[in-house]
């Protein structure tokens, strides 16, 4: 899959972190708001895939995603002061559920208000990419933190693939990136260190910084999402476990 | 590379979505594993304790495990929901514990907070009851906690929500993790009724079952004392569980406090916890407990040492109140002024409305006096009320058994009556059919089946009242019925002639292919038995027909062949069914006697002759005398006219003397009666 088509919203992946916009918790104020926005930018495709499953098709999922965001940016967090902690994650999974149960009440309003398109999403990129989800028989709860999982690997996988780009290493990126899945490369070294042009040894060195890097950029990344830096290897595991379902 | 669908190392199936077609699972792992650059044995240790650790071990040694995740196909999971996806009452991360994944808090009461969680390696949802932050280290509530875990532990009962285990978090709080109920509570569902008799046999059964379930606490020496519609779980499948046993108290052993009692069943245990067997109840006396609505006076004064099972007696009988009534045993504008009546009984407010409701009187009368204020004037417990609950519906059902049973009869009855009607009907028309057939018999013969089947058919189509379409064919049937007996009896007045048999014999059984038996089934037998008989007859006359055509051959072309010649009819008439040598004359003379009068004349006249021809061509006079004189028998018995009777007995007398005295005798009378 392109690396365009998975990202969508391309641009740097939001410095700002949740727990800070969960703090500060102003709508006027344009930190958080940019803040917010980022991160809904970045994270809209399992709210997408959510709202998708609710039963709503795809063109009135897309409105709804953007209806939500719309109203999530202007209300900002605040009034719901039991959410100020915990993960943006769970955050935005009980608030979207609550924006959806209460859906049919402001109906008309989402009509009238319907141009709002606060954060950039691929239509076609956004359907495409839902039929290629499989149907399963686990929850939408289940089903929103595989697909933020995903989300959240392409992105820490596209920002380390675009590093790697800019400082020329793209080939060594291309050779090794399967140690970041596996325990161990499936070739061994002196063969990638023939395919790169490089030495078995030098092989060594790069497995070991592109995984250090990988593991730094995965934190930073999730990082942004929880109200607690504390929280990141929690977030890490549960979504483990997400994944882990018959899937 | 083995299997391209599945991950070469953790054997979980491949994505499509896989970002840089990566195993999203290992890349998780990768990040958490080596991420504190501990050795590998560490990193081993670290995975064995976390979320679904059991399984991913297990994995290791023994490839990949599956996880199965059975599709939430409940209708309805209303009770579940996540209200606060990040309680304050979920503990710290790091304080959780591995086994247990934390989605948020689904309720809260005083002592702790529900939060819905999974059992990462069972798969599994459940609630984990956890006590209230701001109670951690309060020793009384704590134990009050346990408590609850140990009574809901030891409590099994469809009806009471199991629990799975006790344990405590890092952070100290003690929690327990139960059964998940989806479904919505009783009282959500008695609000939504528009009037009170809205599904009523439904929550009658609702109450039978929560009334079984507290006969089974009580029969283990538990009390509930905070029994109310909003503590009533009913599921989407029907089941009915009562839930919130946090108030519950163990009864000392023995029964109720204010006096002896006998111990309900010798079998059944009395739960033991700490305080049951410690001196005296946890509970401050004074304090109160529970809720006022649902609440008996003993209870709403404080009076602990007076709370028993009957206690929660009352509480069912405002359940049952509110179900019959809309409304529970107290109301009030304010919670106080509900208090204040609940400490003085004061139930006269809800007596009158359930004296003022629809329901059956032994519905109200049971409500009442579960709803008295001495205790003593209530049922006994639980038990009491599920069998007088139970004893209710069965005489509901007993009730409308019989009004169904009579409905029955009466509707049977009813078309009994349309039936005698409609038969009598039938049989005018029959006997106006028969009088003008006997007007037209001479011109039946042959239009007769295609009119007949015109008849069947256009009365088959030309109606669509099913009553009258029966009706008309049933008169088909009978017309049909009368057309074929008038047949048959013209047949019978012409024996000799067989043709007669065959039309009718068609006619039949061109009618009987289009006759619905189910019309009119008296006459349908009738018809069929009058088909068989015309059927046998048609054989016999045809049969007869043969015999008389073969017997007259015989007579023309044999007269010079003497005993032969006799020898000769006896066969064909052996042949024919009239074996006169074989069987016995009388058997045979009444068989022939039987057959139309002009076929029973030849067969006798023929007869007459074989004996003659014995009697004047045998050579061996004793045995020709013989058989001429049995086939004279026979002849006499087929046979009745005097005239002729009298000439046969002439003929065989032994003496010619006295023989020809007869015959001159005979031919006398033939002179003077012809």
């Amino acid at each position: 899959m392109e690396n365009s088509s998975v990202h969508p919203s391309a641009g740097p992946f939001p410095t700002t972190c949740w727990s800070n916009v969960a703090r500060a918790g102003d709508p006027d104020n344009p930190a958080t708001r940019d803040g917010l926005a980022a991160l809904c930018a970045a994270y809209w495709f399992p709210l997408y895939c959510f709202i998708r499953r609710k039963g709503h098709n795809a063109e009135v999922a897309l409105d709804l995603t953007q209806e939500y965001f719309a109203r999530f940016l202007e209300k900002g967090i605040l009034g719901s002061a039991d959410r100020h902690k915990g993960r943006f994650r769970s955050f935005l999974f009980a608030d979207c559920n609550h924006f959806l149960a209460h859906y049919h009440d402001h109906n008309a309003a989402q009509k009238r208000g319907g141009g709002r398109t606060p954060i950039s999403i691929d239509a076609r990129d956004a359907e495409g990419r839902y039929r290629a989800e499989p149907s399963h028989n686990v929850t939408a709860e289940q089903l929103f933190a595989r697909d933020w999982a995903l989300t959240l690997l392409a992105d820490v996988l596209n920002r380390l693939r675009c590093e790697y780009e800019a400082s020329g290493r793209s080939r060594i990126f291309e050779a090794l990136k399967e140690v970041l899945s596996d325990g161990s490369p499936r070739a061994p070294h002196a063969e990638l260190a023939a395919a790169i042009g490089s030495t078995p040894r030098a092989v060594q060195v790069a497995v070991h910084r592109l995984r250090k890097r990988y593991r730094e950029l995965i934190r930073e990344v999730i990082l942004t999402t929880v109200a607690d830096p504390g929280d990141v290897e929690a977030e890490i595991r549960d979504l483990f476990v997400a994944l882990g379902g018959p899937f | 590379m083995a299997d391209n669908h599945r991950c070469p190392n953790c054997g979980a199936e491949r994505l499509d979505q896989a970002p840089e077609g990566l195993c999203p699972k290992c890349l998780l792992e990768n990040a958490l594993g080596r991420q504190t650059g501990q050795s590998a044995d560490v990193t081993f240790a670290f995975e064995s304790t976390h979320a679904g650790a059991v399984l991913e071990s297990l994995a290791r040694s023994v490839g990949p495990i599956p996880r199965i995740l059975l599709p939430d196909t409940h209708p309805d999971d209303r009770g579940t929901h996540v209200v606060k996806p990040s309680s304050p009452e979920m503990p710290a991360l790091e304080t959780r514990g591995d086994r247990y994944i934390l989605f948020g808090e689904i309720a809260r009461g005083g002592m702790g907070a529900i939060l819905k969680g999974r059992d990462a390696d069972l798969g599994r949802d459940l609630a984990v009851k956890v006590l209230l932050e701001s109670h951690r280290g309060k020793p009384d509530l704590v134990r009050r906690f346990v408590e609850e875990a140990q009574i809901g532990g030891q409590l099994q009962h469809p009806g009471i929500v199991p629990v799975y285990e006790l344990g405590t978090f890092a952070d100290q709080r003690p929690f327990f993790t139960m059964k998940l109920i989806k479904g919505r509570t009783l009282g959500a569902l008695l609000n939504e009724r528009k009037e009170p008799e809205e599904g009523f046999a439904r929550f009658v059964d609702i109450f039978e079952r929560v009334c079984q379930t507290v006969a089974y606490s009580h029969a283990r020496g538990v009390i509930h004392r905070d029994l109310k519609p909003a503590n009533i779980m009913v599921g989407g499948f029907g089941e009915v569980q009562v839930m919130d046993w946090g108030l519950a108290k163990v009864l000392k052993e023995g029964g109720v406090a204010d006096e002896p009692e006998v111990p309900p069943a010798g079998s059944v245990s009395v739960i033991r916890t700490v305080r049951s067997d410690s001196d005296g109840d946890e509970s401050q006396a004074g304090s109160v407990l529970g809720t006022p609505a649902y609440m008996a006076p003993e209870q709403a004064n404080g009076d602990i040492e007076q709370v028993d099972r009957r206690a929660d007696v009352f509480g069912l009988g405002s359940v049952l109140c509110e179900i019959l009534t809309g409304q529970p045993a107290y109301t009030g504008k304010t919670p106080s002024e509900v208090l204040r009546k609940a400490a003085r009984g004061d139930t006269a407010e809800a007596l009158s409305r359930l004296d003022a409701c629809h329901a059956d009187a032994e519905l109200m009368a049971l409500a009442k006096e579960c709803l008295a204020a001495e205790a003593d004037q209530r049922p006994n417990d639980a038990g009491i009320v599920a069998d007088r609950i139970s004893a209710y519906r069965a005489s509901v059902a007993e009730r409308l058994r019989a009004a169904e049973l009579a409905r029955v009869e009466a509707q049977a009855r009813a078309e009994e009556e349309v039936k005698r009607r409609a038969l009598a009907d039938q049989l005018t028309v029959a006997a106006e059919a028969r009088v003008k057939e006997e007007r037209r018999r001479r011109k039946l013969q042959v239009g007769l089946a295609a009119s007949l089947l015109a008849l069947v058919v256009v009365g088959g189509l030309g109606t669509t009242y099913f009553v009258q379409q029966r009706q008309q064919r049933s008169d088909a049937v009978l017309r049909a019925l009368t057309e074929a007996t008038t047949l048959r009896d013209q047949a019978r007045e012409h024996p000799d002639d067989p043709a007669r048999w065959r039309v009718a014999l068609g006619t039949i059984r061109q009618v009987e292919r289009v006759l619905s038996p189910s019309a009119n089934r008296d006459a349908w037998v009738q018809f069929i038995r009058l088909r068989d008989e015309v059927e046998s007859e048609t054989a016999t006359t045809e049969r007869d027909r043969e015999l008389l055509e073969r017997l007259a051959d015989l007579r023309s072309s044999g007269a010079a062949e003497g005993a032969n010649y006799a020898a000769r009819y006896t066969d064909a008439l052996r042949r024919a069914g009239y074996d006169v040598e074989g069987h016995s004359p009388a058997e045979v003379g009444t068989k022939i006697g039987k057959r139309p009068k002009p076929v029973a004349q030849f067969i006798a006249a023929v007869l007459d002759e074989a004996a003659a021809a014995w009697t004047t061509f045998s050579l061996d006079i004793e045995t020709a005398r013989a058989r001429a004189l049995r086939l004279t028998e026979v002849a006499q018995l087929a046979d009745a006219n005097p005239w002729r009777h009298a000439l046969r007995k002439a003929l065989v007398q032994p003496d010619q003397t006295a023989r020809l005295a007869a015959l001159r005798d005979v031919s006398n009378r033939r002179g003077s009666t012809s």
